[in-house]
């Protein structure tokens, strides 16, 4: 089995997200009273943990020890 | 005035932790006159504890009183820390299971022992050992300090009770090496954890929901302005490249057991960044209870008197003990990441070539001491303290630098090794001048970019692109002239796991 590098490429996705403030920069739209700039960043953290499941369930198929 | 209440539940946890740092010796049992067992627990831990071990070594209680604190205080700004974790760990996914790997194969102890081995330059090693060393103490006093708050806002005698905290911080250090905090940090993680969900659940119904809250902070202090776009971006990539390059992230991480306890880790670690996400928002809870900075530590006491706001005395006397304990076990992974620096690095390597792993370990243990009461030092002598945060803050920008030496070096072979020198000069120099510019109040400095008033950056972060470039252009150079020193003493092997051991 090879590495898949290409599945690396999914860590600019959040990388992106995150370094551009202009992308989320701004107090509307709130959700539940919660402010977008920080609702934003918060769900930001879940789905990068997420991706890096991902990347390591591609690349190390079965999940060997 | 003490309150009792507190303080009875914060001494019973603090004995409980005591016991456990002892006991630690015994746990996983290996020969503790070894320094790969004093120093790194015999590379042992697996996932589970791993992520413990490192959920508790980078969260301290100091990012838990300054984070909210820097949020009270200037709102958005403080938020970085969720973007520092959402870049950090593909970070550790990329780069620190090769690392393990190769300290794993060759039997290094700490970073400068692979820088030495890899461009083959003991004087390189030792300007990287130094650097840690020097980017640790500073952080090793401001958990002390972390301590310190949570005891004044008890109402206890400050400097008696930091003494006590620190000899048991030091001699179960000494007695039972990284074994006690990863123990504790078991300990630490569960007690903040608790402390945390139940605050953001208690503390918000009380001052009647999240809206209510955020509708009482002014509005400027809930986004950025885009004059900070540039710092905040710079601030988080910077401060996630510098994070693994302290020793004590370093020292942890040479500590787990495979390459896949480290990549499950990148994936599970992100909940503690969550975590530290949650704790920020206290500095918006303690806006919208009308908490004031008060006494000799200002606006980092406001965590610890919202919580004395918003709890009976017993929890808010846990949630006390979970800050503290979450500042022992920093605090002792950092003086034993440090201690040995200076045993491997300084003391094998200088003062005395032929030292028998007895030897080593004695010297580690000692110098894990040495570190402590220096770091106490900052915090009992007047005045101190504020260097102790400006130094801190340069720390940050000073580990930075080891990035080419360190994690560049495992990838690319061409690096002339005086050029990862010369550039480690200029990134520190430049670093610390633009510091010195900003009279250490600030890591962010208007560079002559994009526009009359120039851009705002993080320090750090433009001084190691100065550092990287002098790499490169000085390693092609060298190259050019045919006088190459790449010192590419290890073959790809080294990076790989041996046969015996189950692939990565």
């Amino acid at each position: 089995m090879r590495t898949r590098d290409w599945a690396l490429l999914i860590f600019l996705i959040p990388l992106v997200a995150v370094l551009w403030p202009p992308l989320y920069a701004g107090i509307q739209p709130e959700w539940q009273g919660i402010p977008y700039f920080i609702w934003y960043q918060f769900l930001w953290t879940v789905v990068a943990a997420a991706l890096t499941i991902l990347v390591y369930l591609i690349r190390s198929p079965g999940g060997e020890r | 005035m003490i309150q009792w209440d507190e303080v009875a539940v914060f001494v019973s946890l603090g004995l409980f932790v005591t016991v456990l740092g002892f006991v630690a010796a015994r746990w996983r049992r290996g020969d503790l006159d070894l320094i790969e067992e004093w120093g790194l627990g015999g590379r042992r831990f697996g996932t589970i504890v791993t992520w413990f071990l490192l959920g508790g070594d980078i969260y301290t209680a100091y990012t838990f009183i300054a984070v909210p604190a820097l949020v009270f205080g200037s709102g958005a700004l403080g938020l970085f820390v969720l973007p520092v974790g959402v870049i950090v760990y593909p970070l550790v996914y990329l780069i620190m299971p090769r690392l393990w790997q190769v300290a794993k194969n060759r039997g290094y102890v700490t970073a400068s022992d692979y820088v030495k081995e890899r461009f083959d330059s003991r004087f390189l090693a030792l300007l990287i050992a130094v650097t840690g060393i020097v980017a640790t103490m500073p952080y090793i006093a401001l958990q002390i300090l972390g301590i310190a708050v949570v005891l004044n806002v008890m109402g206890v005698n400050v400097e008696a009770a930091l003494l006590i905290s620190f000899l048991v911080l030091a001699i179960f250090t000494y007695v039972s090496g990284l074994r006690a905090p990863t123990l504790i940090a078991l300990v630490k993680d569960s007690l903040i954890w608790v402390t945390v969900i139940v605050a953001i659940i208690v503390i918000p119904l009380k001052l009647g929901g999240f809206g209510t809250i955020f509708a009482t902070v002014p509005a400027a202090h809930l986004t950025l302005a885009p004059p900070l776009f540039g710092g905040y971006s710079t601030l988080a990539l910077g401060s996630a490249l510098a994070l693994f390059l302290f020793p004590h992230t370093i020292t942890g991480t040479l500590a787990a057991s495979s390459q896949h306890a480290i990549k499950r880790n990148s994936a599970f670690l992100p909940a503690y960044t969550l975590l530290l996400g949650l704790i920020a928002l206290l500095g918006y809870m303690a806006i919208a209870a009308g908490i004031r900075p008060a006494g000799p530590y200002g606006a980092n006491s406001v965590v610890p008197q919202l919580i004395q706001f918003a709890f009976p005395g017993w929890f808010a006397g846990f949630a006390f003990a979970a800050i503290a304990i979450g500042a022992l076990v920093p605090a002792s992974i950092m003086s034993i990441a440090a201690a040995n620096l200076f045993c491997r690095n300084i003391y094998r390597e200088y003062l005395r070539p032929n030292a028998t792993p007895r030897d080593e370990s004695r010297v580690a243990k000692i110098a894990s001491l040495l570190v402590k009461v220096g770091a106490l030092g900052f915090i009992l002598i007047p005045g101190l303290t504020q260097y102790a945060i400006t130094l801190q803050l340069a720390g940050g920008v000073w580990i930075i630098q080891t990035l080419p030496a360190v994690f560049l070096a495992l990838y690319v072979k061409w690096l002339d090794r005086r050029a990862v020198t010369l550039g480690w000069l200029v990134g520190i120099v430049t670093g610390t001048y633009w510091l010195l510019v900003e009279k250490f109040a600030s890591a962010l400095h208007a560079f002559p970019v994009g526009g009359p008033n120039g851009i705002k950056l993080y320090i750090g972060l433009v001084a190691v692109l100065l550092n990287i470039g002098v790499v490169v252009v000085g390693s092609a150079l060298a190259h050019a002239l045919g006088g190459a020193q790449a010192g590419w003493t290890l073959s790809e092997a080294d990076y790989e796991p041996l046969p015996a051991e189950p692939a990565a």
